[in-house]
């Protein structure tokens, strides 16, 4: 329950916020989670195997369109598209670089539900779905 | 269990967005809406109704004119309670500026923050 005398309080300008946001983007780039994250998305991009295998299953996820997305796959393209993804994942770089991003996601979950609990509002739903 | 570091610098970092005129805003109507009679009964009045209609159509049971009416008088009067609209001005206010805040962290860390909170991708 919000007191109306702690809203009251400093009020910072919305530049210093987003300083505010830059300086924490900056500890948390400090962290393990981050640190290995960084590293396995380097060497994701710096591989050509693994980019062909995920190229392969995504071109076919695309080509696959909306009936993929409303579960109307026939079992010959549902197998091809599991046949692939396994492709994909039996890389070890893609495999490493997935295992750092669930980690890493953990702790924006554990960060992003302090953020909220603060201000009232959820920070992640109010950001939306999007892409790095 | 967070670092002590991190949760240090992201309690410092949300404290100082709470603080921000869109977020302040929010706060400040959200306690207004709280703590007024009329527009918490119009609330509580209006997701009653919303539930009743919604379980009179799953039961296929027909809905009648009256009802529809009844619900959209009452949408109509939250509607211009000023106390109910400040507060969905303020919540949308606040809801825009979270992306902002967001991409500032994103671009420094390079990949999407607030996503990556809220569900797993592949990029």
């Amino acid at each position: 329950m919000w007191q109306v005398s702690s809203v009251r309080t400093v009020e910072v300008s919305e530049a210093e916020a987003l300083q505010a946001a830059r300086e924490f983007a900056a500890v948390l780039a400090e962290t393990p989670e981050y640190q290995v994250f960084d590293q396995a998305q380097l060497r994701l991009r710096r591989d050509p195997a693994a980019q062909a295998a995920i190229r392969t299953f995504q071109e076919k996820q695309q080509a696959l369109g909306w009936q993929l997305q409303f579960g109307l796959l026939g079992v010959a393209e549902r197998e091809e598209l599991r046949r692939l993804q396994q492709a994909m994942l039996a890389q070890q770089v893609v495999r490493g670089y997935v295992e750092a991003q669930e980690r890493l996601s953990l702790l924006c979950q554990e960060i992003a539900g302090l953020i909220s609990e603060v201000i009232g509002l959820s920070f992640a739903a109010s950001c939306g779905p999007g892409c790095c | 269990m967070l670092d002590a570091t991190v949760e240090a610098a992201a309690r410092e970092f949300a404290l100082k967005l709470r603080a921000s005129p869109p977020i302040v805003g929010f706060c400040q109507a959200k306690v207004r809406l709280e703590a007024d009679e009329e527009a918490q009964g119009l609330l509580t009045e209006l997701q009653q109704r919303q539930q009743a209609l919604m379980l009179k159509q799953q039961n296929s049971r027909g809905i009648t004119q009256a009802e529809i009416d009844a619900l959209r008088d009452l949408q109509g009067e939250a509607q211009r309670n000023p106390v109910i609209m400040t507060y969905v001005q303020a919540q949308q206010q606040a809801q825009a500026f979270l992306p902002d805040v967001n991409m500032e962290i994103s671009q420094l860390l390079g990949f999407d923050f607030g996503g990556l909170a809220g569900e797993l991708m592949m990029c």
